[in-house]
């Protein structure tokens, strides 16, 4: 059997795998089958004998009319050939599409060949919708893929959207995930800044100096400002306003980085591999700027409420120095040593966190006893005593009602708490009293030592480090007043040189306004 | 292309057969498709592929008692197995060695993931069987 195949004109007709399949099925010694197309030029054809593929040449054109006068099939015998032919139209959307010949010696009765032939045309007719359903499977699983990696690109992205994350690392991270999904060869981020000048980051394949990302970062903000929507260029040389990328890139797709109406941003892909930028791609860009512009939500309100309360903070601290000057700098020292104490004697990160809000506080509860005592030079008699030893309590209560503050104030009521059990306000001994309690009073005691006071001059380092050996076990957690002098003298004074300078100059300020 | 390759997918989901079976087919993979794990089984049994991308759960025999059944057949106890199996679901790591589970892919997966994930796994049963 010969089969006359010209591989693209017979896609043209019927896809291959149909062909094949009515060959199977149909073409037999004595019997061949052909595809015409409308214009009746023979496109593909298989014959058992020379003499019913001439019989079919010679009258295709006789064939093809035949079939299209009839709505059935169309049976023809040709006694010069000694051949019959009989044909049927196959039509595809409605018009013609091809003609499908089926062949014989004319020694055949007609009736068996139309029946074979309606046979092959019904045949057809199902091998047909099979091979588009099978299109259409495949083009749906190839769209449904695509969907399954946007879908676990911003699965991926919404895990990662923790703002206490670097926001460059975010997007970093989120350009090479899309990256990963969109072929680009590169992919950026322009973030507004406080003043004129965007941020601009650009990952991937693709580098821009900086004389260009620069200016193209300014002209994105500028234009997606003006127009809240997916910039979308597949030639840049048409555009005279890029034209100075235009050498670098080829095709841009940028999307506005906007929370309620504000634009934060542009996230932007250059240069898609082998195809356009279309909407899909926009949609998809647009829908990663809704993930990273709430991120940038996040982080921003995170970021403002943690500056919040340490703005709160420190203006407590400020009300407590402003009642004792003499301490001036003495919470923002116990602070820093009691974090670095916490951090040497290995306790973990939590605790050092806490311990430095702790010790930033610690005091506050001086607000509540009298500037007289507080500002007594000499010993205090035991009712002033008394007024004084009130604030570790006085701070705590002030303190109690901040929720997010909770964790911190067993570090203020129990910063006079001593090892052997004699301190107050608790007499809690050992390990009873809580860590932030031991930890802060270590500072507390090193910075009152060594810092000038309203009865005494400051101890020389080495003396207060001998007090602090002397009385471990005693006042101090043993373990701890260790780990304390092995932060050593260079990294304490680093720690609180720059404090005791400000505290000098706050007191002579103090000084003299009290002259005056 | 990874010709000659050959995969079982099993997974109830048709949509899920479909993707991966074209994303597979697509790199060159030879594919076959069963909608429940006594059908890849036989599948299996007929073919012996080179490894088992299989649901976790599916009506007559579940993704984990299909690679229990390879396990316990001499004939296919060397077919590396994938579980795809819904977010947040862990399988205890007995199971999966016992059961020759070598990765676990938890949906809405990648396909290009997958892809990826396939070509180390196929990479790693090469090292072992050398």
């Amino acid at each position: 059997m010969s089969v006359l195949t010209t591989g693209s004109i017979c896609q043209a007709a019927l896809p291959n795998d149909v062909f094949a399949c009515l060959i199977e099925r149909f073409a037999c010694p004595g019997r061949g089958v052909a595809v015409l197309d409308a214009d009746g030029a023979i496109v593909v054809s298989t014959y058992a004998e020379a003499l019913l593929t001439q019989a079919v040449e010679t009258n295709a054109a006789a064939i093809t009319a035949g079939a299209r006068e009839c709505v059935d099939v169309s049976c023809v015998s040709w006694p010069a050939s000694r051949v019959r032919t009989c044909a049927f139209i196959h039509r595809e959307r409605g018009s013609v599409h091809c003609v499908i010949v089926l062949v014989c010696h004319d020694s055949v009765a007609e009736q068996t060949l139309a029946h074979e032939a309606q046979l092959m045309r019904l045949t057809l007719g199902d091998l047909m919708r099979m091979h588009t359903s099978t299109q259409e499977i495949d083009s749906l699983s190839t769209q449904l893929s695509n969907t399954y990696e946007e879908l676990s690109l911003i699965y991926r992205l919404s895990s990662g959207m923790k703002v206490n994350r670097e926001t460059r690392e975010f997007f970093r991270q989120a350009c090479m995930d899309v990256m990963n999904v969109v072929n680009v060869r590169g992919m950026g981020v322009v973030l507004r800044t406080t003043n004129e000048t965007p941020l601009a980051s650009l990952y991937g394949e693709l580098t821009l100096p900086s004389n260009v990302l620069a200016p193209l970062a300014t002209e994105l903000m500028k234009q997606l400002d003006a127009k809240r929507q997916a910039l979308l260029i597949n030639d840049m040389t048409a555009r005279p306003d890029f034209a100075f990328v235009s050498t670098r890139a080829r095709q841009l797709l940028a999307v506005p980085l906007e929370r309620d109406g504000e634009l934060l941003g542009v996230l932007f892909c250059v240069d898609k591999a082998g195809a356009d930028f279309d909407t899909v791609d926009a949609k998809l860009l647009a829908s990663i700027a809704n993930e990273a512009a709430i991120y940038l939500e996040n982080a921003k309100l995170f970021q403002d409420v943690r500056e919040l309360l340490m703005g709160l903070m420190h203006s407590l601290v400020s009300a407590v120095d402003a009642k004792d000057a003499y301490t001036c700098g003495h919470s923002e020292r116990v602070a820093l040593i009691a974090r670095e104490l916490a951090t040497v004697a290995g306790l973990p990160t939590q605790i050092v966190e806490r311990v430095y809000m702790s010790g930033l506080l610690h005091d506050v509860g001086k607000i509540g006893v009298p500037e007289a005592v507080l500002q007594k030079p000499g010993k205090l008699n035991d009712e002033e005593f008394a007024l004084m030893k009130q604030h570790p309590d006085i701070g705590a209560r002030i303190l109690r009602d901040v929720r997010q503050l909770g964790d911190i104030i067993p570090g203020v009521l129990h910063h006079h708490e001593r090892w052997d059990g004699s301190g107050y306000p608790a007499n809690l001994q050992g390990n009873d009293i809580p860590i932030l309690g031991r930890l802060i009073c270590l500072a507390d005691c090193f910075d009152a030592m060594t810092s000038n006071r309203t009865y005494r001059r400051a101890l020389p380092f080495e003396v207060a480090m001998l007090e602090i050996r002397k009385n471990a076990g005693l006042q101090f957690d043993p373990e701890l007043a260790e780990a304390f002098i092995r932060i050593g003298e260079v990294r304490l004074r680093e720690l609180t040189s720059g404090h005791h300078e400000q505290a000098s100059r706050l007191i002579a300020e103090h000084r003299s306004l009290r002259v005056a | 292309m990874k010709t000659g390759k050959k995969i079982l997918v099993a997974d109830d989901e048709t949509h899920i057969l479909n993707v991966v079976s074209l994303k597979l087919k697509n790199a060159g993979f030879t594919v076959f498709c069963a909608r429940d794990g006594q059908e890849a089984l036989e599948l299996a049994r007929l073919h012996t592929p080179d490894l088992l991308i299989t649901d976790y759960h599916m009506p007559h025999l579940s993704g984990l008692e299909l690679c229990d059944a390879l396990r316990a057949d001499a004939a296919l106890k060397h077919i590396p197995a994938m579980m795809l199996s819904a977010r947040g679901y862990n399988l205890e790591p007995a199971d999966t060695q016992r059961s020759g589970i070598v990765r676990m892919l938890s949906k809405p997966f990648s396909p290009r993931e997958l892809l990826e994930v396939v070509d180390e796994v196929l990479a790693g049963a090469k090292q072992r069987a050398a």
